[in-house]
This record gives structure tokens, sequence and C-alpha cells, in this order.
């Protein structure tokens, strides 16, 4: 028995990327196309999303020109292709707080937004750090966090302690302390509840398959290439992500692997953004296979 | 290379030639290319290098001060003293040093919403001691703080949009790491 669908959709792309932001000591090893992409996991009468990306509108400009990023379109769009739209969001796991995973919160007006207490706590400690450690407080924008005040008075924004099993039924939600980031989280879904049929939804622990699969697919875990944690935590987080699953690593997903689409059922919008179908509940219908 | 005044360190002039090299080639960031037209671009480039530390010393503080504000919204009980305390005296470093700013000709736009963002920022201080009594204040006084902490964030972001790498974020450090 399967209780939820869970779609893989890009909202936007970096044409050419460094190889070695993705995997941790890749030097010399040219550019790849890297999808931005958030999840939607619908069912048990809810809709969820893990993270939110990030509003175009202010960084448009300067991501465009500095980082070739293209094809940005807004949650609307995007969420049209799975037959949602941004207010029918009830829950956003934020995996962590970078701006382009906690950047767009003003979109979900009916969402309540999950964190990890460490991940703000940690940066905010970093910010009474003087200058020489600005590296430490890096990808967070101020507006985010006034916004976080907002969702914060609204009620709409709460702190996780951990682990929580059985966040929502057959969902779990795993810290990953000192890893990308200082308080960065996973999502485990569970179908009908069982372990052997399992999902992990990585957040940015996990960049691509190798960081899972290891370089041709030998299986040596490699920590992502961008983090302020421990490589040594990264490793031991990607390693309890696959005990997870059962050590199946085609079953943990990462959200910036362009292979994704050619593992799982997957189509092209008109907007040129992929959508990739990684489970679909019993009684749902396909939004990639007309 | 561009002459700096003495005292300027290589790393400000390496920064200064590359911003004047980005404008002279056209690849400036800035939106507002009409008036980079009109600027001189040598004291521009000093300008905008000149800055950066400032600028992003602004954004720190505001980063700090909304930090522990959302931090005590959610109820956690962390010690945000060394926060505040050091996001102050950011703020006061940089005021004395951005009034003596040479601001070319063209950009006094740009260096006013920097300013309407430092001197909300100072008043708030000025209003409120803002150490560990943020735990204590009432709804009253954090609405006020939040709302100078809008204000503040907005004018600096409006300065962030003549760009020259004043970014909101720091790009090359979070998820966007393929500058190349």
């Amino acid at each position: 028995m399967k209780n939820y669908s869970i779609w893989v959709l890009e909202y936007s792309r970096v044409v050419e990327y460094h190889k070695s932001g993705l995997v941790y000591a890749a030097h010399n090893e040219g550019y790849v196309r890297v999808p931005y992409s958030y999840v939607v996991i619908k069912g048990n009468g809810r809709n969820i999303m893990v993270d939110v990306g990030y509003n175009h509108k202010e960084y448009g400009k300067v991501l465009g020109e500095r980082f070739n990023v293209v094809d940005w379109q807004s949650p609307s769009v995007v969420l049209k292709e799975v037959g949602l739209t941004p207010e029918d969001i009830d829950t956003v796991i934020v995996t962590h707080a970078h701006f382009d995973h906690f950047g767009n919160v003003e979109d979900f007006p009916n969402a309540t937004f999950y964190m990890q207490e460490k991940e703000l706590s940690k940066f905010i400690w970093a910010m009474s750090l003087p200058h020489q450690f600005q590296f430490l407080m890096s990808g967070i924008d101020p507006s985010d966090l006034l916004r976080g005040v907002q969702l914060a008075k609204e009620g709409r924004m709460k702190l996780i302690d951990g682990d929580v099993e059985e966040f929502l039924p057959g969902i779990d939600l795993f810290a990953a302390f000192d890893t990308h980031t200082y308080g960065s989280q996973f999502v485990r879904v569970k179908q009908g509840g069982s372990e052997e049929d399992s999902w992990v939804l990585a957040g940015d622990n996990a960049y691509q398959f190798e960081n899972i699969e290891g370089k041709n697919q030998d299986g040596v875990l490699l920590p992502v290439g961008m983090a302020t944690g421990s490589t040594t935590e990264m490793i031991f987080s990607l390693d309890k992500m696959l005990k997870l699953v059962g050590r199946d690593s085609k079953r943990v997903i990462p959200i910036h692997e362009q292979g994704i689409t050619e593992r799982f059922p997957s189509r092209i919008s008109d907007k040129d953004l992929f959508i990739v179908e990684v489970d679909l509940a019993d009684g749902e219908v396909s939004k990639v296979q007309k | 290379m561009i002459p700096l005044k003495g005292g300027e360190n290589v790393k400000l002039e390496n920064e200064v030639e590359t911003l004047y090299q980005k404008m002279v080639s056209g690849q400036s960031l800035d939106i507002n290319h009409k008036m980079i037209q009109l600027v001189d671009k040598e004291k521009s480039a000093i300008y905008f290098a000149s800055l950066r530390q400032d600028f992003d010393d602004i954004k720190r503080v505001i980063q700090a001060v909304s930090g522990s504000l959302l931090l005590m919204q959610l109820g956690v009980k962390q010690d945000v003293s060394m926060t505040l305390s050091s996001a102050k005296e950011s703020l006061v470093h940089t005021t004395d040093r951005i009034k003596d700013l040479v601001v070319p000709h063209g950009l006094k736009i740009h260096f006013d919403h920097l300013m309407y963002s430092v001197q909300a920022l100072n008043k708030m201080f000025a209003k409120h001691s803002l150490g560990e009594d943020i735990y204590f204040m009432n709804d009253k006084q954090l609405e006020d703080i939040q709302r100078t902490l809008d204000l503040a964030n907005s004018h600096l972001k409006k300065s962030s949009t003549f760009s020259m790498g004043l970014g909101m974020i720091s790009l090359e450090t979070s998820c966007f790491c393929g500058a190349h």
C-alpha cells in the first residue's frame, strides 16, 4: 500500500556548475548541469513540500548574470504541473536555511514551516563572531530571517530538536548536525508505514548520485563539496540515509542531480523544467505519463 | 593599476582594478547603466571596493538582530548578548568609517540608501538597549524593532541593486558556488 506520491520539481537550473562544488575534492573534473528543485509529498490528506526555493524577484539579475542561473519559474507555475497551487501546501519541511531552500516562504500563505532549532541557533551564534569568520554565516539572507520573525509571530514556524519519527504518519525527520550546515535535516517517507518501501529526501547532504554511490559506483561515500560542517559527519549522515532505505541507494533522492530524470519516470514542462515522479500513492494519477 | 591613497592594501587595489575592468568592458552588474555612464569609473570602482566591508557589516547587523528576534519569538532560550553586542560594535565602526567615504558624483543615491539603513539601525540601538532584555520586551517594543529592521533591510536591498558585488547573500559560499 502506498500512501504518498512524491515528485521532484525543478524550478530553475545552473547550466554549468563546478563539479568540485558538488563532490568533495573533485578537482579538475569540469562542469555539470545542476537543477534547482523542491519536493512535493502528497498523501494522507496533506500537501507537503521539502524546501521552497528562492524568490527570483530579488536575486534574478545577479544570479542570472553571475552564476548562469536560468529558467526560474514561480511556485504557482511549477506546482501546477502536479495539480497543486501554493495555497494548497500545508506543511513545509526546511532541510536547511540557505536562501535557495528557505528563500520563498511568502509564496505559501497556508503552510507551517519546520526547521531544526540548531540550524537557526548556530547561524545566529556565528553572527557573534568577528569579520574573519564570515564564511560560517554564509548563505543566509537577512530578508528570510525577517520573514521568519513574522511567520513565528503568526505561529507558522516551528523548530525541531533532533530526529522526529512519525512527524506525520509515515514521515520521519532526521537531523544531520554539523554537515552541509549546522542543523540540516533530511526526510524519510515510508509507504504504508513500511521501512522496506521507503524513500529518503536528502536535502543538500547529497547533491549527486556520486555522493551516495561513490565514483563509478564503487560504494565509497563522498561528502558534498560545499559545507560549513564536518566531512566525517557528512559521510556518516550519508551512511545513515542508506541504512534507512535498506542500503538501496536508488531510494535516496538528491534533488540537484540531473540523472534522477533518467532513473525515475519524468517529463519536461513547457517551461523546459523537469517533473520527476519518484513514487505514486494508490489511486493517484501519474503526472508524467499522459 | 589604479593608484590609491597611501595605506590602502594590495587586496583592495586588486579589487578596485577588477571592478574597474568590469565597468570599462561593459560587464558591470549595475542596473543603472545610464548613470554609470556618467560617473567616473575609477572613482566608482574605488567607492564600491571600499564599501564592501561596510555593506557586509550592515547586513550582519540586520541578520544578528533579526535572528535574535526570531529565536526569541520561537521561544529558544539562547544567550544572544554576544551576537547583539558584536552587532552593535560593528555598527559603531561602520558608522564611523562610512561618514568619511568619498562618494563619486552620480552615486549619491546609492550612498543615501546605505546611510538610511545605517541611520535606522543606529536609531534602533539608541532607543532600545538590545541586550539580554530582548527576552523581556513587550509586543510594542518588538514590533518597533521589527519595523525598523524591515526599513533598514529594504534600504540595504535597494543599495544592493547597484550590485558591483554588494549582494544580500554570499553566493560564493552558499549553494550557488558555481561562479566561474
